[in-house]
């Protein structure tokens, strides 16, 4: 067995709100293998970047709470303080591509200014020697030197989530977080990224999380995939048994409701929408939309269930 | 589009503006021609008791008494060019408009006894400049301070009441305070005069001088402050919280950027073009004084000058500072397109 | 990541009332109207006439503060006694052919201050020949002036005590009889309720008002038998719940029918420039980058005229009544924040899939507009609305108090126009200005408040977490 980079033990993300809190991130209990990729799949709303937040701790103003554990690299992260986190942890170990990338440059600064920063920050490096690791990491995914000198809205969408990728490798950090690096882009631009990042996870040895809402495009690139919903996860395993062969009736009507090229399936959907975080059902959440729940289901929460090397949190498995 | 082309095209968009609002300022401004009858009027008028002063003329026959006050009308009417229709005439007003030819006022006069509109008018910008610029600056930085302290505590108690009051004093007009402040600190506690700019008889050493304006100043100045700075507050704090909600600004906290930095590249930096716009038209603006503020005060300023135009029916001079106000606007416009353009790359490809 | 905001207009009123800002508004707001609700039964149907028709307010005292001034000095200022013909007892004397009417009244005066003003009216009905009419006043002490020895002919005769130099004239009289001076500046309500004569004149201190018992006697002398209706009015200091301006007018009249002209006003305006704004906004966003260029050219246009200069000057040459005042604001505020807010809503919606899946079915491009587009704007324009029913209330106010507001309503702006014109700033006429614009600010706060428990549901920034 490898040796897991991140561990995270009932991480708890509540947010304040005025109808009562709402729980994005509940008792989530997930982990990486080192030098592997871990895709986080779930609809939309389900608390999945919640959690990339959690784990880097950057909480919005209305937490109502935030809790568990987050062992990173054999430390819990949750027992450092706001300024070791912002000065050990973030970029330097950890980094993050966030969604919708052509918000997340400053459109007043340059993108290269942007992308050097970490270092001369982190690392105490001269403008001019950032500059240089800089030109290298954009020729690194496929951009030409020039973009440094560009203002982020001068680029085109693939070329400004590009830039923001070789931001967030600068710091050659043991995790990327990737959340949902391409929903924005069209489809061969979709393509090209998704080669890019395969490729850079051999040449790199990077670990990643790959939060994305398409089951399909999280099993072609990652290792493992946990699927997320209602701010819980429901099935953890590696990519190829979920996608072939799901267990948890959520993992299966999702992939009942994907459609694919090969097959003359007809397609499926999910009665029913998904549950109201501040106040979820009791229980299983997904028991209201579950074909096969029982009674068990309505009154107690399912915890995850090893089953093979895959573990469900579904009281079909097993329990009492 | 390449800046160049962007500004030539804001460029004329604004000149045909200008032209568009000055010719409905020419035709207002005269009534459709109701002015030209009162000025008509009043030529006829200044000819009788000029004629009937002369000794000479009372010689005359009453024929030519009539036929010479015929003549001497006719004469004034074509030199103050009255005798042409009035859509010949609104052009003709027109172009010397926005050739800044101002003219000669019909009525009133500066304190030097002047009527020509660009003495009127100078003697009475410095006035409001002093006045109401000084105002606005004051009352913006007062605002940005506060919209920037709020935005920091945002959402807390006293943000919430900040902005309550906020757009409650700003909803009220300058003059409406000004009432109540006159009543309250000029009749009731004597700190400061009623009105006007100095006391009569103004003081004749400079420094004494000054401090009397200074004294005069004080109240409507208080007054502008109070009225407005609340505008600030409030925009300056939704604008910075808009940008503090961007996700480059959680980006930048992922980045592990110190606040410090967050602050001023990732937050402040992006915010200060609307506020700094925002600030650069309201100091353009408050040339234009305020009508009533200044009439309230007695404030000698190009607001009263508005009032005591309109209320005498001076054409001219109403076309005057419109003119001048509309020229200011567009070349304020103008110029902070350019400066967007420097401070917000953004816009050179939005626009 | 909270709940979406609401977006039906029901669903916003509901959940703006739930705030204790939106309670505080609808408290404020439901006064007001419940204030132009009450007129009916305070005012009569023709007081808008009334109003402008200064004669008709006589019988009030002239800048009398409001009643309950009383309460806060904890002096007994006067207030108004009149005494109608109903008052006065009647004895006739018939002398050689001749006949002597007398009328005879009296009223104890007991208050801290002295009267504002003096005031003696006679109606007679005889014909021909005037008559003789001999105005006696009775002090407690038992002083006796004749204030008026003449003759009066038929129908309304006033004399104004306090100012007719004639009768002013008897009055130095009687003081010169008491103490052998003549005062330089006679103010008969002074000096016929003066304790002791050496302090007669100008600057009598109130400790000096004589109480008890006054005596007013009108004697009619005729050769035939007459009826006439005779009439005493000691003005007050003090009237009503809101005073009373320079033209006697009362004032809490005034204010009070404010409000519903004020709220009508405002209202009106405000709603129907943003509904004027947001179709045009909307519109030139969704009909396509010619229309949007036109609609951003008259923004451009409306930015560089001055908009209160030129009202201004429309009402100082057409003499506006409020109604041509709403059309004119209107005119002016085709495009404005809410045109903006609308156009880039719309640049979203265009984007939306259910308007792409509308445009395949064939729906009309107006149709979609109005019935998918506009509805979803308004709601984003409540808070603006709001806070614009005061913006308009105030301009309104603004040209009111220049004097070029409606010639015939009383509105609030109008009567601190007046107050200001007539130089309550100045003299301490604090009552003048302090309520009416206490009334304003408090529907601008109202509004304020509505406006900022709007702002809280649509936009996120606001809303408490």
């Amino acid at each position: 067995m490898m040796k897991k980079i991140l561990v995270t033990e009932d991480l708890v993300l509540y947010y304040r709100t005025s109808r009562g809190p709402v729980r994005a991130v509940d008792h989530v209990n997930l982990w990486v293998e080192d030098g592997s990729s871990l895709a986080v799949v779930g609809e939309s709303g389900c608390g999945k970047s919640s959690m990339a937040y959690a784990i880097l701790r950057i909480l919005p103003r209305n937490v109502h709470s935030y809790s568990g554990k987050i062992i990173f690299d054999g430390v819990n992260l949750m027992d450092l303080t706001d300024e070791e986190m912002r000065s050990k942890i973030r970029w330097r170990k950890i980094s993050m591509v966030f969604q919708g990338a052509m918000n997340t440059l400053n459109p007043v600064i340059k993108v290269g200014d942007q992308i050097i920063e970490p270092l001369l920050i982190h690392a105490g490096y001269k403008k001019e020697e950032a500059l240089r690791e800089a030109r290298e990491a954009v020729k690194n995914v496929g951009l030409p030197e020039y973009v440094l000198d560009r203002y982020p809205h001068e680029l085109s969408g693939g070329m400004k989530q590009r830039a923001v990728i070789a931001m967030a490798l600068l710091m050659k950090p043991r995790l990327v977080i990737l959340d949902e690096p391409t929903s924005a882009l069209d489809v061969l631009t979709q393509a090209n990224i998704m080669n890019l990042l395969k490729d850079l996870k051999e040449r790199e040895r990077l670990s990643y999380i790959f939060i994305t809402h398409d089951l399909a495009l999280a099993s072609e690139l990652a290792d493992y995939v946990a699927v997320m919903y209602a701010g819980k996860i429901a099935e953890i395993g590696s990519a190829e048994t979920i996608y072939k062969n799901p267990r948890h009736p959520y993992t299966q009507k999702l992939i009942g409701s994907v459609p694919t090229l090969r097959s003359e399936k007809v397609l499926e959907f999910i009665p029913g929408a998904p549950p109201d975080l501040v106040n979820p059902p009791e229980g299983c959440r997904f028991h209201l939309r579950c074909p096969f729940a029982k009674d068990i289901c309505k009154r107690r929460e399912p915890p995850l269930i090893k089953v093979d090397n895959d573990h469900v949190a579904c009281w079909l498995y097993g329990g009492e | 589009m390449g800046m160049a082309t962007f500004i030539a095209k804001r460029a004329l968009i604004l000149t045909l503006t200008l032209m568009f609002s000055v010719y409905m300022t020419v035709v207002i401004a005269n009534f459709g021609g109701y002015v030209d009858k009162l000025l008509r009027d009043q030529i006829t008028f200044d000819v009788t008791t000029a004629l009937s002063r002369d000794p000479n003329f009372a010689k005359l026959s009453q024929e030519e008494r009539q036929k010479l006050i015929e003549q001497r009308i006719e004469a004034k009417i074509r030199a103050a060019g009255l005798d042409k229709p009035f859509l010949e005439r609104s052009l003709i007003q027109f172009t010397q408009a926005l050739t800044l030819n101002l003219g000669r006022a019909a009525f009133l006069r500066s304190s030097s006894g002047s009527k020509a509109i660009a003495d009127i008018i100078m003697e009475r910008l410095p006035r409001t400049v002093l006045l109401f610029t000084l105002g606005t600056i004051m009352a913006a930085g007062i605002g940005i301070f506060l919209g920037l302290v709020q935005a920091r505590k945002a959402l807390s108690k006293f943000d919430r009441i900040m902005i309550v009051l906020e757009i409650f004093t700003y909803v009220q007009p300058a003059w409406f305070y000004g009432i109540l402040f006159i009543l309250i600190f000029a009749f009731y506690l004597r700190i400061f005069p009623s009105g006007g700019m100095v006391s009569i008889p103004a003081p004749t050493e400079p420094v004494a001088y000054f401090l009397d304006v200074l004294y005069h100043l004080a109240l409507p100045l208080i007054t502008w402050i109070f009225a407005s700075f609340g505008y600030w507050a409030y925009t300056t704090r939704n604008i910075v919280l808009q940008t503090m909600e961007e996700d480059f600004v959680t980006a930048a906290r992922a980045k592990g950027l110190p606040e410090r930095i967050i602050l001023w590249r990732y937050v402040l930096r992006p915010s200060s073009p609307p506020i700094i716009t925002g600030v650069a038209f309201a100091i353009v603006f408050s040339w234009t004084g305020a009508i009533i503020t200044e009439t309230v005060f007695n404030w000698p300023g190009i607001g009263l000058l508005f009032w005591e135009a309109i209320a005498a029916l001076d054409a001219p001079v109403i076309i005057g500072l419109t003119v001048i106000l509309a020229y200011l606007i567009v070349l304020t416009v103008l110029a902070l397109d350019i400066i967007y353009g420097i401070l917000d790359p953004r816009l050179r490809v939005m626009r | 990541m909270g709940t979406p905001p609401p977006t039906g207009i029901k669903q916003i009123l509901k959940e703006a009332l739930k705030t204790k800002t939106g309670m505080a508004a609808v408290i404020i707001l439901g006064m007001m109207i419940l204030m132009s609700a009450s007129i009916p039964f305070y005012s009569p149907v023709n007081f808008v006439k009334r109003w402008n028709d200064l004669k008709s307010w006589y019988e009030y005292p002239s800048l009398a503060a409001p009643v309950w001034v009383k309460w806060f000095t904890g002096t007994n200022l006067p207030e108004t006694i009149d005494l109608t013909s109903k008052h006065f007892r009647v004895t006739e004397e018939e002398i050689s052919g001749h006949y002597i009417t007398t009328y005879t009244a009296y009223f104890r005066y007991t208050y801290d201050d002295y009267p504002s003003e003096l005031k003696a009216l006679i109606k007679t009905d005889i014909k021909g020949k005037p008559v003789r009419l001999n105005i006696i006043f009775i002090r407690p002490d038992g002083e006796e002036i004749n204030l008026f020895n003449g003759l009066v002919s038929s129908g309304q005769t006033t004399f104004d005590i306090s100012l007719d130099p004639k009768l002013q004239k008897n009055i130095a009289r009687f003081v010169y009889e008491k103490t052998g001076t003549v005062p330089e500046v006679i103010r008969p309500e002074i000096i016929l309720f003066s304790k002791s004569p050496s302090k007669y004149g100008n600057e009598a201190a109130s400790s000096n008002v004589l109480r008890g018992r006054y005596i007013v006697k009108f004697q009619v002398l005729s050769d035939k038998k007459i009826s006439a209706e005779p009439r005493f009015i000691v003005y007050g200091k003090v009237y009503g719940f809101a005073g009373t301006d320079l033209y006697r007018r009362d004032l809490w009249l005034g204010i009070l029918w404010g409000a519903p002209v004020a709220l009508a006003f405002g209202t009106v305006a405000a709603i129907a420039t943003a509904l004027l704004q947001v179709i045009i906004g909307a519109a030139g966003a969704w009909f396509g980058p010619k229309w949007d260029e036109l609609v951003q050219r008259i923004a451009d246009f409306f930015l560089i005229i001055p908009v209160l200069p030129i009202l201004i000057l429309i009402s100082v040459i057409y003499k506006v009544t409020i109604w041509s005042l709403l059309g004119w604001v209107i005119v002016f505020s085709v495009v404005g924040v809410s045109s903006k807010i609308a156009r880039s809503i719309t640049f979203q919606i265009r984007e939306e899939q259910y308007i792409e899946a509308a445009k395949t079915y064939g729906a009309s491009k107006t149709r979609m507009l109005f019935y998918y587009v506009i509805p979803r704007i308004m709601p984003f324009t409540f808070a603006l609305v709001a806070l614009n029913v005061p913006t308009y209330i105030f301009l309104e106010a603004s040209l009111s108090f220049l004097g070029l507001g409606d010639p015939e309503l009383p509105t609030w702006g109008r009567i601190l126009g007046d107050a200001y014109s007539a130089g309550a700033l100045y003299q301490g006429y604090w009552w003048w200005v302090i309520l009416p614009a206490f009334m304003i600010m408090l529907v601008s706060l109202g509004f304020t408040l509505l406006s900022y428990a709007f702002d809280k549901i649509v936009n996120p920034r606001l809303r408490e977490e």
